[in-house]
């Protein structure tokens, strides 16, 4: 973990839920998430869909106000901001989507795409605006030629390079990159990796990278949040995790997720039956407890609270330290969750 | 191949008009599949891989054509079908899985009732038996509680369940052969290995031959017999699963494995395929991935290379690939 002089972001409670079916349904996407980002660092945030993955991102952005809970970011309470203030408050954290093709205005060329954070927080302006743009899109890999060019005039990767691009005109010190290659082919996603680490060490950036790429996580970031049903089930240093994950759901996670090597691949088995729980009808006690080879009474009835284990590793399972120790017993295969 | 192929595609062309000239598509394309075998086709965007999956059910979306090349299945020359045989053959002899569980199933018509059509487009049942026959193509597939499900909507369905559905849809006029498109692309990492799962265990236990596509490797490692590798419309390699892994022949396969990220490499220092994928109206000459390939020669620019066979039964479409 990071001594507290590094730390950037502090989460925590933090919740948000949307109404859904005319508001007759509550749908808790993010319910009271705890979490800490140091200065520079990567941290891995996994989960399905429907987990809140992409939900928490923007929350601690504020581009969607949450419900409860406080984001604290270099000592200012995010939150608390007023609007002209987060407006300025903006060029320490932005994001980077996950398809260029939907997150880039088509009817702009790339030197306004790139150009105009740097104009709404007066950064730059003429001749001094286009040089700054030229250096930006030099130091994502295009070419100034590039500028005058419309998104359209690009394949998807340099696309994505432009979104880089426009995130790290106003020098933020914090990114939430929310599954930024998942949408790229697969001999250019590592092209976009290595950039992202580029300029991560380039800057001393940190970032909040949503993936479900386990083997991508296990590549990129120093640690790793692993949410289910808008919770955070387990949070570990990625060595861990990778080795050791201990939570039931972070272990078939990484049980399920397919290696490229055929001897490993197929001993990967399925663990879980088909049914999620929807956040709109979550389980009693653990959310997980449905899915879960390890059920008991408790687990149906009280929710686990998060617990270090060792150092920077937490859990919210109730039989966390067993399973550590590797002396918790399945108690039979899980009930299929039908509704 | 000990086992006579079940289907088997021969210099398949398949071109697209643009403007004043042509996109091809699929370019010469040739390969088998025999009963029981899983053939992965793996390929990023523009590869061909869809487009050659669409022209076995001749169903190559228009203004695009099958210019060229056979597609035989069971012994007859699919070419030379009346819209009629071809009506009958899609479903009760090769059936397709269609990507995105969300957008495939009839959003206002029962499971049962989409599954109940299949069977009575194929077979003169009673409509009693084919409503028992669609609940027994649920249960084959996984699906708990048949009986009720079989009369439930898509809605009802979580992703997972969706796409054994879908499944169940493409089984129930019994085809030999399942043409998966992505099959495991839309839904999330804990429900794919049950998808796959099961499409193992229907080529295990019941012999169905699967045509599987897909750009994921790690979904080819765990279910294929033998992969082929698509680029460019063209079949780059196709090799037995283990062979592609452990040494891969052609330059492309080689680089887009290295390039996987994964925690032995060190953060920031993957290897890198240069250049993005081309566009399929303005080829490079040559070998379509000369421009990228860190291994290329003067030849590879100026002839295009011939699929080969090399060692291990492994054909290849590359100069440099030895023929050990």
């Amino acid at each position: 973990m990071t001594q507290s002089s590094d730390l950037l972001l502090e989460v925590a409670g933090v919740a948000k839920s949307f109404a859904t079916h005319g508001g007759r349904r509550i749908v808790h996407a993010v319910d009271g998430v705890d979490l800490k980002v140091a200065r520079g660092e990567i941290l891995g945030l996994v989960g399905e869909s429907g987990s809140g993955k992409t939900t928490l991102g923007r929350s601690i952005l504020r581009l969607l106000a949450p419900d409860r809970g406080t984001v604290r970011f270099d000592g200012t309470d995010v939150l608390g901001l007023s609007g002209a203030q987060m407006r300025r408050f903006r060029r320490r954290m932005q994001l980077i989507f996950q398809d260029p093709t939907s997150s880039l205005n088509p009817r702009m060329r790339v030197r306004s795409l790139v150009g105009e954070p740097l104009e709404v927080h007066g950064i730059a302006r003429g001749s001094r605006l286009r040089e700054q743009v030229a250096d930006l899109l030099e130091e994502v890999g295009l070419d100034a030629g590039a500028m005058d060019l419309m998104p359209h005039e690009f394949s998807g990767g340099q696309r994505q390079r432009i979104a880089i691009a426009r995130a790290l005109a106003v020098r933020p010190e914090f990114v939430v990159c929310d599954e930024p290659v998942s949408s790229l082919d697969v001999s250019v996603q590592a092209q976009i990796i290595n950039l992202l680490v580029d300029l991560q060490q380039r800057h001393g950036l940190a970032y909040l990278f949503i993936a479900h790429d386990l083997a991508l996580v296990s590549h990129f970031c120093d640690r790793v949040v692993v949410l289910y049903l808008g919770r955070v089930m387990e949070s570990a240093p990625k060595e861990v995790i990778r080795t050791r994950p201990t939570h039931p759901y972070s272990q078939v996670l990484y049980a399920a997720s397919p290696v490229p090597d055929p001897k490993q691949a197929r001993r990967r088995k399925a663990l879980l039956p088909d049914e999620i729980p929807s956040p709109s009808d979550r389980p009693s006690g653990c959310s997980f407890h449905p899915r879960c080879r390890y059920t008991t009474d408790l687990c149906r009835r009280e929710v686990p609270g998060l617990r270090e284990l060792s150092r920077g590793h937490m859990v919210a399972c109730h039989h966390a330290e067993d399973l550590l120790r590797g002396i918790c017993e399945p108690s039979g295969a899980p009930q299929t969750h039908n509704r | 191949m000990t086992t006579p192929a079940l289907l088997k595609v021969e210099d398949l062309v398949v071109d697209f008009p643009r403007g004043e000239g042509v996109v091809r598509a699929v370019n010469r394309v040739s390969f088998q599949v025999a009963p029981g075998e899983i053939v992965g086709l793996v390929g990023e965007s523009g590869s061909g891989k869809s487009t050659t999956a669409l022209a076995l059910f001749g169903l190559v979306p228009p203004p695009g054509r099958w210019t060229d090349g056979t597609i035989s299945f069971a012994g007859d020359l699919l070419s030379e079908y009346t819209e009629e045989q071809w009506r009958r053959v899609r479903g009760a002899g090769l059936a397709y899985v269609p990507q995105e569980p969300g957008s495939a199933l009839n959003p206002v018509m029962s499971i049962g009732s989409q599954i109940v059509d299949v069977i009575r487009a194929h077979r003169s049942v009673t409509r009693r038996e084919a409503w028992a026959q669609a609940e027994a193509a649920l249960a084959r597939v996984g699906i708990p509680d048949p009986d009720k499900r079989v009369k439930e909507y898509a809605h009802q369905f979580s992703g997972g369940m969706k796409q054994r559905a879908l499944i169940a849809l493409a089984l129930a006029a019994g085809p030999r052969l399942l043409v998966a498109d992505e099959p495991t692309t839309a839904i999330d990492v804990t429900l794919q290995a049950g998808i796959l799962d099961l499409l193992t265990s229907l080529a295990r236990k019941e012999g169905m031959a699967v045509l599987l596509i897909t750009h994921d490797l790690g979904v080819v490692a765990s279910v294929c017999d033998r992969v082929m590798v698509m680029y460019a419309g063209s079949v780059v390699e196709d090799a037995v699963v283990d062979a592609l892994f452990s040494t891969p022949a052609h330059p492309y396969t080689a680089a887009l494995l290295s390039s996987m990220p994964s925690a032995e490499v060190a953060r920031g220092e993957l290897p890198v395929i240069p250049g993005q994928v081309p566009d399929l109206a303005c080829l490079p000459s040559g070998c379509a991935f000369h421009p990228r390939c860190a291994r290329a020669e003067s030849r590879c620019s100026t002839s295009h290379p011939e699929l080969r066979t090399v060692e291990n039964g492994t054909r290849v479409a590359c100069f440099l690939a030895d023929a050990r």
